[in-house]
């Protein structure tokens, strides 16, 4: 049926209940015939596979199906509530187009090939050339699966060229708390939400992309309760809309924002002496900035925020004085709880580290921290961001719980923990994202020294930015060679020499991690199609396949496989044949492994079966005297985190400085790596969008999904479309220094840009923004920039909207 | 599909000659099926590249008021096909005992037009009409009360009240995308069962559904509901004095007990507290 029938439909009647057939719904359903109605499904707790909030669903299922979910009321993540995506997160699975075989790439042609054949393709890569050989995962993958890959690379190959898409995602949040608190991830928990009186959204937008969270501090207004909401933000959104202040600023000057907020806390005297006496430490950066700085004294520290002035704020970001001096004097009451809210703004930043530093600075100069909605909150959009890549430290630099590694005593109990020879755990970082794919991407004679990239559980060739160079390149490099594990046909699996089916969410055991430290665990409950197998099972095959051609890098100390999983009796289980992988449950065995390396960074995590029985907990997950398993919600707080010493109140006992302080930190503003110019002379701004999750992958083939949000569009201020004449849904170019492509316009459509910004979702495969997207990075967490970059816009001659001489778009709309 | 093919037929034969049209015709489904499958298997990696389409004929822009009687598209569109008071006018008063085998095809009538509207029994319906503001009083004003002209009807919201409503319920896309409408999915969603079980002719059927978000009974079962769901009493304000609800639906466990000693069913939204 087409749009304009359904519109006609819906709208004839003004709002006759039938809407016409859905996506996928064109025959009369049948009904089920016995009376028992859902109580014939097989219901079971899983967490949703999308974004980082962590929600539990029920899965109903029935003959070997999902059929139905629901919210999980037991969850204290989302009490029973989920969002658009969560609520059909079943139907992920049964897009028609599931991958289902492997498939090898022979004389350019996709053939089938047997997974047999598919182990050896691998093995022989990694043969050919150990040093060349790069794995490049993701924050979806499962706890196992990222610590499978990690010891795969670290403690096998060694050659540490392992990164995550979370790189694009979340790393400067991470760089961020290991220079403020000298250790990663938040300290509190989601229980801020409910207790906060001030909610600050830096250049976040969580009624889209964390709408449950979003609900659970909104829906508190129709309880009764007050709460001021501020957005601070470079275009108006859907959250915008609750709040009581929009504070709009000139893109990349959030970071003279909070500058100015401390430079306000310091002259009002509304600082929190005895927090910051008893638990802060000073920090400036050195000449060539470093992750670490030098010390300053205070007296230095108010020195640099003196110039930031309101007025002087007002002049670089655009954010009236007089508002900049509403957010001071907020943060100057310290009988007030405030939470600051905050995700890809700030961390897909060239200055990405500083400004989380700066907010972080913000609320320990003021005291509010640590205590129940009172709280800097960073967000993560994927399912185990946290989980697997911080935690198990899937990085290039990282090895699991914490340890880096550069640091010789991290390296030596990694090989103690994994068994391994002394020495083999490479002190050199392995090359992170976006170095990944340039050096993929450079022919190899002319130093492009990665030879082959595994990908799996993401799609790198929809979400590197600047994506002609770092991926478009390798098409005319025949040396090279892409394999791609995938649930679908994807940019990626486009370019891939070899493609590996996967399974996907509850057709495999799992364990992910949220963004408030809660580790939560899952069985699998459903069949994959066809040949599609586990994520993990694909790594340890290959290790396997590796350590029987004797391969030396997969033996431990005695000769062993590195990844040896014994019965009771001591004998060895053949999961790596899949028909054995389940004999046993291999995600436990990993997963005991990997606790062990918890404890360092008091990051412990309880034993497996505790999250079976539990919804998800928050780690620390300290063991109490009567043998119960106590989560904390609270890190560094006295009244909660068992690892603070009694009696002082406030404890940060992985301090940089080692004597449990966090850091203030001053970081100065900075201009961007590009600005718009005469040539270019508009912002361009990418995002996501309610609907869909990531490059929609999954949400795509959601026919309710996408119904709601067909495909990308590039979002103008009507002022800016009607000065070039340009009406709503008419198709225009879009150009950076970087390409071009074109797309329809919305104006005054879900987003508002204002006047010199246009903002474009990236979700869609069929135009695919980051042709046109930046590939400068913050130089501590190597996080690119995708929010901005210099743009330009143009009306395509001949197209067919100005023939019919439409109206344009109102030129006096509010904007 | 093709193994339930394969029983239908053996049960239906006896004699030989339709032991060998069945035989006949297995192995031409099977066959069907086999090629059927052949073509589905997916060996192409390429992108569906053509999946959105941007037609200029939908384009939709500003609406004057002088423009309103010809519009043939947008939310106003057709806003004059009835009036209110044709619409009020002539249709009768719902029935109270209705004629149980025209009340099944009612019923049946009414569960496939709601199946069209969501992915499965209890998952949130989409809007199933254009929106233009997305402010929450913009839904309230029909929804919040619910209403009922004629054959239009605007259930009154089936759960409590929640703030983001387009947290849930997907709207209408853009205005001016052709919608490929046939997103190709093989999930099977849960149907609407017909009926709750009744211990015996003439008890009072259980809930068949979860009553968690659906906790307003009058939002399907009342006088403004879709015909055959309606309630055939509705003088009776106490439903789940006869109805049972379901404690396994409504995700309550034995032993799952709250501080107090009492099972824990109605108490999720502050869970965790």
């Amino acid at each position: 049926m087409k749009r304009r029938d359904f519109l006609k439909r819906s709208a004839m009647a003004a709002a006759v209940a039938a809407a016409g057939p859905l996506p996928g719904q064109t025959t009369v359903p049948e009904y089920t015939e016995s009376a028992e109605g859902d109580t014939g499904l097989e219901w079971e707790k899983a967490p949703c596979r999308f974004c980082g909030t962590g929600c539990h669903v029920m899965v109903g299922r029935e003959n070997g199906k999902v059929r139905a979910i629901a919210g999980d009321r037991k969850a204290d993540v989302n009490k029973g509530l989920l969002c658009v995506k969560g609520y059909h997160v079943g139907m992920i699975l049964y897009g028609q187009d599931r991958l289902r075989y492997p498939m090898l790439r022979k004389n350019g042609e996709m053939t089938r090939i047997s997974w047999d054949e598919a182990i050896d393709v691998i093995a022989d890569r990694v043969e050919a050339d150990p040093a060349a050989f790069a794995i490049y995962g993701s924050g979806q993958w499962t706890i196992p699966e990222g610590y499978v890959a990690q010891k795969f690379m670290k403690g096998g190959l060694a050659n540490n060229h392992i990164d995550p898409n979370a790189r694009l995602c979340m790393a400067s949040a991470v760089t961020g708390f290991i220079s403020t608190y000298g250790v990663d991830e938040p300290a509190g928990c989601y229980q801020d939400l409910d207790e906060c009186d001030v909610l600050i959204m830096w250049g976040n937008n969580p009624a889209e992309m964390h709408p449950v969270l979003f609900s659970r501090v909104v829906d508190r207004r129709s309880r009764g309760e007050e709460i001021l909401m501020i957005d601070i933000g470079t275009r108006r959104t859907r959250t915008t809309d609750h709040c009581q202040h929009y504070l709009e600023f000139k893109p990349h000057t959030d970071l003279a924002i909070a500058n100015g907020i401390a430079h306000l806390l310091i002259k009002n005297g509304t600082w929190d002496k005895k927090f910051v006496e008893n638990h802060c430490n000073f920090r400036a950066d050195t000449e060539k900035p470093t992750l670490l700085g030098r010390e300053i004294t205070f007296e230095e520290y108010k020195k640099l925020v003196e110039p930031y002035t309101p007025e002087y704020v007002e002049k670089i970001s655009g954010v009236p004085a007089e508002k900049i001096r509403l957010l001071g004097d907020l943060f100057g009451q310290r009988d007030i709880r405030i939470c600051s809210l905050w995700c890809m703004g700030m961390n897909q930043h060239t200055r990405g580290t500083a400004i989380n530093n700066l907010v972080h600075g913000v609320h320990l100069l003021s005291g509010h921290f640590g205590r129940p909605g009172d709280a800097p909150t960073s967000l993560t959009g994927q399912p185990s961001a946290c989980g697997t890549v911080r935690e198990v430290g899937t990085l290039a630099h990282a090895l699991p719980g914490g340890r880096v590694v550069a640091n010789a005593e991290h390296r030596a109990e990694t090989e103690k923990l994994w068994n391994l020879p002394e020495g083999r755990v490479n002190a050199k970082p392995g090359y992170h994202t976006v170095l990944m794919w340039e050096k993929f991407c450079t022919p190899t004679e002319e130093g492009g020294d990665i030879g082959t990239i595994w990908v799996q559980v993401t799609n790198p060739g929809q979400t590197l930015p600047n994506r002609h160079k770092l991926f478009e390149a390798k098409r005319d490099l025949k040396d090279k060679f892409l394999i791609v594990s995938e649930v679908y046909p994807t940019a990626s699996t486009e370019l891939a020499d070899l493609v590996l089916p996967a399974a996907l969410w509850v057709e495999k055991n799992g364990v992910y991690g949220n963004s408030e430290r809660r580790t939560q665990q899952w069985f699998k409950m459903v069949e994959p199609p066809g040949e599609a197998r586990d994520d993990c099972w694909q790594t340890l095959a290959v290790a396997r396949r590796l350590y029987e051609r004797g391969f030396e890098a997969m033996k431990g100390r005695d000769g062993r496989f590195i990844f040896d999983i014994r019965n009771e009796d001591g004998s060895e289980i053949p999961y790596w044949k899949w028909e054995h992988y389940y004999d046993t449950n291999v995600d436990k065995a990993l997963f005991e492994e990997y606790r062990q390396f918890t404890r360092l960074k008091h990051k412990d995590l309880a034993p497996y079966d505790e999250y079976v029985r539990a919804h998800g907990l928050r780690w620390p997950v300290v063991q109490q005297q009567d043998g119960t398993w106590r989560e904390t919600k609270f890190r560094f707080s006295e009244f909660d985190d068992p690892y603070v010493t009694k009696g002082a109140e406030f404890e940060f006992y992985h301090s940089v400085t080692k004597d449990g302080r966090a850091l203030i930190w001053f970081r100065p503003y900075e201009e961007p790596p590009e600005s718009p110019d005469d040539e270019f002379p508009m912002w361009l701004s990418t995002g996501r969008v309610l609907e869909h999750w990531h490059t929609g992958t999954m949400t795509m083939r959601v026919p309710q999904l996408r119904r709601a949000m067909p495909g990308a569009y590039v979002e103008m201020n009507p002022k800016d479309a009607a000065r070039q004449g340009i009406v709503n849904g008419e198709r225009i170019l879009v150009e950076t220094r970087r390409g071009s492509m074109e797309l329809p316009v919305w104006v005054e459509g879900r987003g508002h840009p204002p006047e010199g910004t246009v903002f474009i979702p990236f979700f869609d495969e069929t135009l695919l923004v980051n042709d046109l997207t930046l590939e400068a990075y913050d130089p501590f967490s190597k996080q690119p920039d995708f929010k901005k970059c210099a743009v330009r816009v143009r009306r395509i001659p001949n197209e067919p909207y100005q023939e019919k001489g439409l109206a344009p778009v109102n030129a006096n709309a509010p904007g | 599909m093709r193994m339930r093919q394969v029983e239908t037929f053996s049960d239906r034969t006896k004699g030989s000659r339709l032991v060998f049209i069945g035989v006949a015709c297995v192995l031409a489904a099977s066959l069907v099926g086999y090629l059927v499958g052949l073509s589905q298997e997916p060996y192409v990696t390429a992108l569906p590249r053509t999946t959105t389409s941007y037609a200029p004929s939908t384009v939709m822009s500003a609406v004057s008021y002088s423009d309103m009687d010809v519009m043939s598209a947008g939310p106003n569109a057709g806003w004059k096909s009835a009036t209110v008071a044709e619409l009020a006018g002539d249709s009768p008063p719902p029935p109270v005992y209705e004629d149980q085998e025209q009340l099944l095809a009612l019923k049946k009538a009414s569960l496939a037009e709601r199946a069209e509207n969501r992915a499965f029994n209890g998952a949130p319906p989409l809007v199933p009409h254009p929106i233009d503001g997305l402010m929450l009083e913009s839904c309230m004003a029909c929804h919040g009360e619910g209403l009922a002209l004629g054959e239009v009807r605007a259930p009154r919201m089936s759960h409590e009240y929640y703030t983001n409503c387009v947290q849930c319920h997907a709207p209408l896309g853009q205005p001016f995308q052709e919608v490929g409408l046939d997103t190709p999915s093989v999930f099977v969603g849960l149907r609407a069962p017909l009926e709750g079980a009744r211990a015996w002719e003439g008890a009072p059927p259980i809930i068949p559904h979860a009553t968690y978000m659906r906790n307003d009974c009058m939002s399907c079962h009342g006088p403004a509901g879709a015909p055959g769901l309606r309630t055939s009493h509705p003088e009776r304000h106490n439903c789940q004095q006869c109805h049972a609800p379901s404690a396994e639906l409504d995700q309550a466990s034995i032993g799952d007990f709250d501080e107090s000693g009492f099972m824990s069913i109605f108490d999720s939204r502050n869970a965790g507290n």
